[in-house]
């Protein structure tokens, strides 16, 4: 199942870094360097809203999966369409057993999933 | 990652619930201003859309916010459909019905997230760029004094830089959450930046300092010259309707917040998935620079959707 980062912060104004690498008159990497990036929620408490299954993460569909947005650590990860229904049933209260067997997919990558997830959106995480 | 993995509908979108402001920031990109205010029904309709499309983060902004009639009826409306709201704010229009309100949420929610505006501490140093700071300081020791989460936003000039470290300090028994920006460049003030930017040099020292300052302290300040290692390719030049965009009180949508002349549609005369998908926000993502740079270009591909 796919779980990889989408966007370092909700936030963030993107920069497109093969792009940029390839700037070659210097004014980009100035107005990468000066622009108004926001993240609100970097080190933020661990007071903040939770859900039970997703603990806290906000996720929606997308064509081909869904996204999942994480308010403490701010980052924005996308899902393939195996994952994004596994996630999907155990926040509606599914075992890890059942969500794998409805998705059709092992149990041991429903775990490792979990624990992609549980790594990357860790407060303080690299992404 | 290409433009092609454009989410199907923004991330994070910023209403502007009113266009009055009772400031008159020198680096201020909402020009000119209008004195519009959104009407609550159609606010009302818009966040149920946002909501109804997945957005994840929503923030509220103007002019000042806390300047719309109804402002306590929007911010608890916003707050009942999103999980997460945020509320930007010059701290000086903040009255008691508005406490109440984000009084209320915070015991609904248990987190209310609130940004505000200060560039120095200093009466007269904060006065030079935006106002005297007496009643944005009240309003930043009433804030976290409830609770509330309180990002102090701090635009770097030549005129404050020198201040910046002693007000974070200053700020730090209130909060722990600081937001540096570099002045940047505004069309409708065309050449603001140079008048007003700071020493590279003495920016760069400052960042140098605030890390230190951050770690000593546990704060977080988020400093403009961190985001630069970071970042994902997305195709697009910038974010820039890529995963954002932002609604004025008149529902007209615009790909980013600073440019306030570039319009990609209106959501009285189309929906979010119109606009979204139209090809004046496709123009935007396709573009080799940020949009900010030279929109005459952007003007000749797309025109913004009707219906």
């Amino acid at each position: 199942m796919k779980f990889q980062l989408f966007l370092n912060e909700i936030t963030q104004e993107m920069i497109d870094v093969p792009r940029l690498r390839r700037a070659i008159d210097g004014w980009k990497i100035t107005w990468t360097k000066e622009c108004c990036v926001l993240n609100f929620f970097r080190n933020r408490p661990d007071d903040t809203i939770r859900f039970p299954a997703l603990k806290g993460l906000l996720m929606r569909s997308e064509p081909n999966g869904g996204l999942i947005w994480s308010p403490s650590t701010n980052a924005v990860y996308m899902v393939d369409n195996d994952a994004y229904r596994v996630l999907r049933d155990l926040d509606s209260g599914y075992s890890e057993r059942d969500a794998a067997r409805r998705s059709k997919v092992t149990l041991r990558s429903v775990n490792t999933l979990l624990g992609k997830i549980d790594t990357a959106f860790k407060p303080g995480a690299r992404k | 990652m290409s433009a092609g993995n454009r989410p199907c509908a923004p991330l994070l979108v910023t209403v502007n619930v009113t266009t009055r402001c009772n400031l008159d920031c020198v680096y201020c990109y909402m020009q000119p201003r209008s004195g519009v205010d959104m009407p609550r029904a159609e606010f009302e309709r818009v966040i149920d859309e946002l909501s109804a499309r997945g957005v994840f983060l929503v923030t509220l902004s103007g002019g000042e916010p806390f300047l719309h009639p109804e402002f306590p009826e929007l911010f608890r409306y916003a707050h009942k459909r999103f999980a997460h709201v945020m509320t930007l704010t010059n701290g000086t229009a903040l009255r008691s019905c508005h406490l109440d309100a984000i009084h209320e949420v915070l015991n609904e929610k248990g987190a209310v997230t609130i940004q505000v505006s200060l560039d120095a501490i200093d009466v007269r140093m904060n006065a030079l760029t935006r106002a005297p700071s007496r009643r944005t300081l009240r309003t930043i020791r009433q804030l976290t004094s409830i609770g509330c989460h309180v990002i102090v936003a701090i635009v770097v000039t030549r005129h404050n830089i020198a201040a910046v470290r002693p007000t974070i300090e200053a700020l730090a028994e209130h909060t722990r959450w600081f937001h540096l920006m570099a002045v940047q460049d505004i069309r409708s003030k065309m050449g603001i930046e140079r008048e007003l930017e700071s020493e590279l040099a003495m920016r760069s020292a400052l960042w140098s300092e605030l890390r230190a300052l951050a770690a000593a302290r546990d704060l977080a300040i988020n400093l403009p010259a961190d985001e630069c290692a970071s970042g994902c390719a997305t195709g697009a030049p910038c974010m820039a309707g890529f995963s954002t965009f932002v609604i004025d009180p008149d529902l007209k949508v615009r790909p980013c917040d600073r440019v306030t002349d570039v319009v990609i549609g209106n959501l009285r005369e189309a929906t979010i998935p119109d606009i979204w998908n139209g090809e004046a926000a496709l123009g935007v993502i396709r573009r080799d620079e940020p949009i900010c740079r030279s929109p005459a270009r952007w003007e000749r591909l797309a025109s913004p959707v009707t219906r």
